[in-house]
Order: structure tokens, then sequence, then C-alpha cells
């Protein structure tokens, strides 16, 4: 996945997903939104064939960079579980 | 999260995902409509049509025809090791020589592969009158449903909220809800209404059964309510043929984990340098 970093602070990052799309980018933020130490999370494209930004903000001194890791994390460890069910049925 | 299925064929599926957001279960959704890839025909040499339909039109038949895809076996030309050239790991070549009079059928293609042929024999093409003749060759490759329809490789592919139905104790079992529900999930119990034997899961949440006891003069509140459970989702999955569907559901959950393991990659290496 190619990613394009425009802005990080210590409580905020906006990141630029380079040909993604709606399919990926809502299950993410709302996988960040679930962590409590996450202010704002939310992505948006200027237009339909433009890269989504994602903005997230963080209270508590967690690092954004951090939340969308976990998420990330999360996400893929969801998939692998479904992966092993369906496959033993 | 947990999948539990209620049917599970080569070609159909029927499942519940529990504990799921719905954001989760409608990346799932998109993820088997539009990212997992097959074959279709993309690529027509023309040697002779003189059809009644124009080269064009023959050509964007041939792509719409499913065909059993071994998504081992090939890869996208994009990423091909012949670097885009055309190989036999990333195309299926077919070829089709038929004269007329007579309907031409997907099962007149003829392919070098013999794993990837066309899922019916049956899809008619093109009618060919007296001294028509159509040859030519195909070639068909891996690509996905975002780039074009006929790389889709599911048909219906949806999911519903699960249906919770609570009915209270002040339930007169008068019976209005149970004539009015269009699906005859409810029935007329002892002391009140009750949800048939498995019928819960065809309720479609129209709530015309809360109308009906309002209307039967309960008071200000309906003994029957119905709502959606928004972390139980009842999937319907239906595979064109070209694809088992538990190879689309593992594929969909496999291309999903390797864009959130690659984003974890590329942010443990930003760590890094920061």
């Amino acid at each position: 996945m190619e990613i394009k970093v425009i802005e990080l602070r210590d409580d905020l990052a906006r990141i630029a997903f380079i040909g993604e799309g709606h399919t990926f980018m809502n299950a993410l933020v709302d996988e960040i939104l679930r962590d409590p130490e996450v202010d704002v999370a939310n992505y948006s494209s200027e237009f339909h064939f433009t890269d989504p930004v994602l903005l997230v903000t963080t209270k508590g001194g967690k690092k954004p960079v951090d939340a969308i890791r976990e998420a990330a994390v999360a996400i893929s460890g969801n998939c692998s579980g479904l992966i092993e069910t369906i496959e033993k049925s | 999260m947990e999948i539990s299925f209620s049917r599970l064929d080569e070609d159909i599926a029927r499942f519940t995902l529990k504990d799921a957001t719905p954001a989760f279960a409608n990346t799932f959704r998109r993820t088997m409509i539009g990212e997992v890839p097959t074959l279709a025909i993309e690529d027509v040499m023309i040697y002779d049509n003189n059809s009644a339909l124009f080269d064009e039109i023959l050509s964007h038949r041939l792509g719409l025809i499913p065909i059993k895809t071994d998504l081992s076996e090939y890869v996208r030309r994009s990423e091909c090791s012949c670097g885009g050239e055309g190989c036999s790991s990333c195309q299926a070549i077919f070829t089709l020589s038929v004269e007329g009079p007579c309907m031409v059928h997907s099962g007149d293609l003829i392919p070098a592969d013999p794993k990837a042929t066309t899922v019916s024999t049956d899809i008619p093409v093109v009618k060919l009158g007296k001294d028509q003749k159509v040859v030519l060759e195909a070639r068909a490759e891996l690509n996905d449903g975002s780039e074009h329809a006929k790389w889709q490789s599911t048909l219906a592919c949806g999911y519903k909220a699960y249906p919770v139905i609570t009915i209270d104790d002040n339930c007169d079992a008068c019976g209005n809800c149970v004539e009015e529900c269009p699906r005859n999930v409810l029935k007329i119990g002892k002391k009140s209404v009750e949800i048939a034997d498995g019928k819960l899961e065809d309720c479609s949440m129209c709530r015309l059964c809360e109308k009906a006891c309002m209307a039967s003069g309960i008071g200000d509140k309906p003994a029957i309510s119905v709502k959606p459970d928004t972390e139980r989702f009842i999937f319907v999955v239906e595979s064109d043929g070209s694809l088992p569907v538990k190879d689309i559901m593992t594929s969909a959950f496999g291309i999903i984990k390797n864009k959130a393991d690659s984003l974890v990659d590329v942010l443990n290496e930003i760590s890094g340098a920061i």
C-alpha cells in the first residue's frame, strides 16, 4: 500500500492513501474510532477520482500513527479469524 | 467476529456475520463484488465475421461470458513476469470457428487451457444465417469488478441487519400483526403472538406488524417492536460460477487482510524514520 504523509504532528496525522477507495477507508476509519484516545478520524476525497485523505487527531498523548496501526492490526486479525472459520466449514 | 452458515453450496451461500460493525460488513460486501479477480475475455482477434453483429458487439458479448477461474494458476497481466506482453500464466486463450446456419453458443469457444472453460455451454452469442461465418481468437485475462462488471465474480451479493422482534406482555394475541405480515414471520401462540419456527431471518423489518398493532387500539406504544441488530448481518452471496462462493469469500477477506498488513508495514517504516 502506498501512502503519502501530508501533515504529521504529535496529536494529528493527515495521510493520503494512493489508489484506495471507500471499500477499505470506511472500515479503517470505523476501526480507528473504536479507540477511546482518538478524537477525530475521518477521510475525504476532493473528487471522485482523487485519493482519499485520512485525518486522525488524538487526545491524551497517543500518537495518531499508532492509532492507525492498531486499527489495521485489528482488521487483519478479524480477517484471519474469519478465513479460518470459512476454511473449516 | 464469527461466521455461521445456514447454507453453503458451490454457487450460493447464506450466512450470518456476528459481532461485526456495519462498516466492516459493507467493506466485505464491496470487496466481494469489486475486488475479487476472475477471468473474462478482454482481447478478440477476429479473422472472419460476416454475421449480423458488428465486431465490437460480438467482442462485447464474448467478454460477458463467465469463465471458470483457478486463481492459483493465473496472475494479472500487469503483475505478470512477462511484463504484460501476454503468456500462459496471465492469459487464457480460446478459439471459435463456426459456420452457419446455426446459433453460436459459449460452448463453441474452445479453450487452450482445459481448466479455464466457460461456466455454461448454452449462452447464445450470435445467430448465423446461411453462408455466414465467425472465426476468431479470444484472450481472457484476470481483473476485477471495479475495472468492468464482466470481471465481477458475484451475482446477488448483499446483507441486511439481523431482525430483533420483541413482543411485550401486553400483547392480547388479537392476530392483526400475523395477518399483516407479508412474510408470515409471526403466528398466534397461547397467550400472545409468537415468532414462527425458523422464520425470524425472513423478516424484512417493514414494521407493518407495529402499525397493525397500533391500529388495533392498544395504546401509545405497540406491543410488538422490530429493530435491527447492528452487530449481526445476514449475507446472501451468489457466484456467477467462475469461482466457488467459498473461494470468493476467502479471497475477499484475504484482500482486506493484505491491505491492512501492508498498511502496518508502511506505518512501521514511517515510525522508524521519524
